[in-house]
């Protein structure tokens, strides 16, 4: 009786298994067979989608909220060189001093004291 | 269903899966060990844990050219270093003159004197070329005009031995100095070809008479076991936060390599020093900064009375964190907390106008709104004292080689093990730990321990075979585990645990508080047996995983409470209402002339060495001597002990 419930077990999991290779690029490529199988997904596709118009892309592409604004260009790249004019530390962190009360302050939160 | 082909072998496992929930006749019933699909690996060395220690080590080891190994059960910059915000401590000298033998003074001061003086010594010998080596790898400092690293100053590092006021010491990146030290050592490991198994979880380390020859681990993508035979094995797995109700640290920190030590019958030490902030965030862990109220807010109990006027008349709310922590424990414990469940203290700051509150704390009104729910200006912040680093752990030597110590023997080599980062206690951290020390001792001895091995090993020689059955007793608890079928559930085992330590071994220690706790604590312990694990899968099986993580998390809270029961004094971060004082084999209260020497059984400035038996619980004490002598008289002399006081 067991050994039926194998069978019947084994050819829906060979069934399955077909069916697998087709729901496999819908998944994120593991880390050992990546290259392999992003050549294996574009070569199985029929046909190429055209790419998208620039307004389409600018319109589509998602904005994300930064936390200082003042501190990036208009393209969301940061700029270079923030210099802070009282002590001239020049990257540091922005904002009134974090060790100003003994700790290491950010927004209210302590991270190491 | 083992004769499927490889192709189809993800999708087979998957139907193991569905196959065993389905079938309840063989719940409970233990499979066969054999069944686990076992993978060898051979390495020169082979480091447990990626965060800021384990990719130093990892770095160095591969840079020297060793093979090697990083098992991590999180991604490399996942790991809970990217928490650390503050800065790195070197005596560079960049903004004032500097010299790293004040820096060195100050680490032992804050140490409580518990700290041993030649890994000190090392650590702030070693810090400027540890940090300039860092940059050269691409860390990217802030910076001075001149284009030298920007220091600045922090709590508790002073010029001159403590006579020359603040130093400016502590190198960072903008705000982000531990992601930004994760990415860098991770970048540069990578172009040495390291290999690193990540989402592995380490179960046991392998050892043959005495010698570390490996690491047994269980890979969660697949639930295959691996066994990494290497000469060298480096623990850098972490601390334990998550043995305490509040903490601020990770789901994750559960003290794996802590557990993996004791295992395997070697000792852990200085276990009851952690290291607690009195106003966290009650549920998140968060803590809110002091400057909260050194600018006007207060605690406030269930009765809406502001207690620290009791506790401390003068300072009030601006008391010591120790004095303050433990006043919010007492009311707590009197009945006087808040919430449902009377556990916690509010933090009152809507008196304070709150342009003021904007101007002097920006940000803390997104903070409170988005951790605590609380909107500051109208609310207070409920705040709990919370756990945030363990300055306990694995004893080594300044190296990074880990110790087993008897008395009758003294200090003995594991050969083939070392330890760095915050599972390691080398010790310099003693009995507290200073503010950005603690990203330099991850740097510091993670170099030490690919330095040590580098200059001992050549790769691929030596790599040893592994014992008899090697891994098999890990497999078997595994098997066990999996299929668990008691009646409390990982979670509730563990939400137990922590408000138990919570209540009993936290902030507040007095004898009769700590006996119970180890009482209480011996029960849940035996509880271990009654567990139940839903998910009897292997492919990433989250509650057989934190069923792993509860052991070893039961391994740390029970060594740390009997060892705070036992140490009956008060000395850096363990305070013990009843005993007070701080007990050294002299009275440096007092003139040092004309006293005798107390012999070592009879005062407390030595280590605790904790041994675990696994089965039972039954934790042993032992007592090491604290190195007080330097690496190299000629370059700095031992501090002797006198009273702390800041």
């Amino acid at each position: 009786r067991s050994s039926c419930l194998l069978i019947s077990m084994l050819r829906r999991l060979s069934s399955m298994a077909a069916r697998a290779q087709c729901r496999c690029h819908s998944t994120p490529s593991s880390s050992s067979g990546g290259a392999a199988g992003q050549g294996g997904i574009a070569g199985s596709r029929k046909g190429q989608m055209a790419p998208a118009s620039p307004e389409v892309v600018a319109k589509k592409t998602p904005k994300g909220k930064l936390d200082n604004p003042e501190l990036f260009d208009e393209d969301g790249w940061p700029k270079r060189r923030i210099v802070n004019e009282e002590t001239g530390e020049i990257g540091g962190p922005q904002g009134p001093e974090p060790t100003r009360y003994g700790d290491w302050e950010r927004k209210g939160r302590c991270s190491d004291f | 269903l083992q004769m499927l082909s490889a192709g189809s072998r993800r999708v087979a496992l998957q139907g193991v899966r569905s196959l065993a929930t389905t079938n309840k006749a063989s719940a409970g019933k233990t499979g066969n060990i054999a069944e686990y699909k076992v993978v060898d690996h051979a390495y020169d060395a082979v480091v447990v844990g990626a965060g800021g220690a384990g990719l130093r080590a990892a770095m160095g080891l591969s840079e020297g050219g060793l093979k090697t190994a990083v098992i991590t059960k999180l991604f490399p910059t996942r790991s809970h270093t990217v928490a650390a915000q503050g800065g790195i401590n070197a005596a560079l000298g960049n903004m004032n003159p500097d010299n790293w033998r004040w820096h060195f003074y100050d680490t032992v001061k804050g140490s409580d004197w518990l700290g041993d003086q030649d890994a000190i010594h090392y650590m702030t010998r070693e810090a400027e070329r540890a940090v300039i080596e860092l940059e050269n790898y691409g860390m990217p400092f802030s910076r001075t005009a001149e284009g030298k690293i920007y220091q600045r100053a922090f709590g508790g590092q002073s010029n001159d031995f403590g006579r020359g006021g603040q130093a400016h010491r502590t190198c960072c990146v903008a705000d982000r100095t531990g992601h930004s030290l994760l990415h860098t050592l991770y970048g540069a490991s990578l172009q040495y070809n390291c290999n690193y198994f990540v989402e592995f979880f380490a179960l046991d380390l392998i050892m043959d008479k005495g010698v570390c020859v490996g690491v047994v681990a269980m890979s969660l993508e697949d639930g295959s076991i691996h066994r990494f035979r290497a000469k060298n094995t480096v623990l850098a797995t972490g601390g334990y936060g998550r043995a305490y109700f509040s903490c601020t640290s990770a789901h994750t920190c559960t003290g794996d390599g802590t557990a993996l030590i004791a295992r395997a019958g070697i000792n852990n030490s200085d276990m009851e020093f952690v290291q607690f902030h009195p106003t966290g965030i009650y549920g998140a862990g968060c803590l809110i900064t002091e400057g909260s109220r050194g600018e006007g807010g207060f605690l406030v109990n269930s009765k809406g009375e502001r207690f620290m006027e009791r506790y401390a008349p003068v300072a009030k709310d601006l008391a010591s964190r120790d004095v303050v922590s433990r006043s919010m424990t007492l009311e707590i414990m009197e009945g006087r907390g808040v919430g449902p469940e009377k556990d916690h203290i509010y933090l009152q700051l809507h008196h304070l106008p709150a342009e003021q509150l904007q101007q002097r704390l920006p940000g803390i009104s997104e903070t409170a709104q988005i951790f605590a729910g609380v909107d500051v200006t109208k609310e207070p912040i409920p705040v709990i004292p919370t756990v945030h680093y363990n300055m306990g752990g694995v004893p080594t030597n300044y190296k990074g080689q880990v110790i087993q110590y008897t008395s009758e023997k003294g200090d003995q080599v594991v050969p083939g093990l070392y330890a760095a980062g915050e599972c390691g206690a080398h010790s310099v951290h003693g009995a507290n730990r200073l503010g950005a020390n603690s990203l330099l001792d991850l740097v510091i001895f993670g170099r030490a321990c690919a330095i040590d091995i580098l200059s001992k090993d050549k790769a691929g020689v030596n790599v040893p075979d592994l014992p008899k059955g090697a891994g098999e007793a890990s497999v078997a608890n595994l098997d066990k585990l999996r299929h668990a079928n008691g009646d409390i559930s990982t979670a509730d085992l563990r939400l137990q645990m922590q408000k138990t330590m919570q209540k009993h071994a936290a902030v507040f220690r007095r004898g009769d508080v700590l006996q119970e706790g180890v009482k209480k604590m011996n029960d849940l312990y035996a509880q271990q047996k009654n567990l139940k694990v839903s998910d009897r899968g292997l492919v990433w099986n989250s509650d057989l995983i934190e069923t792993l993580e509860l052991q070893n998390l039961f391994i740390n809270a029970t060594q740390t409470i009997v060892a705070a029961e036992n140490r009956k004094e008060s000395r850096g971060a363990h305070a013990r209402d009843d005993f007070p004082n701080r007990e050294d084999e002299l009275d440096y209260s007092k003139s040092t002339e004309g006293q005798t020497k107390k012999p070592f059984e009879q005062h407390w400035r030595k280590h605790s060495i904790i041994r675990s038996d696994i089965e039972t619980g039954k934790v042993s004490l032992d007592y090491r001597p604290v190195i007080d002598t330097t690496l190299d008289k000629s370059e700095t002399d031992w501090v002797p002990p006198k009273v702390r006081s800041y």
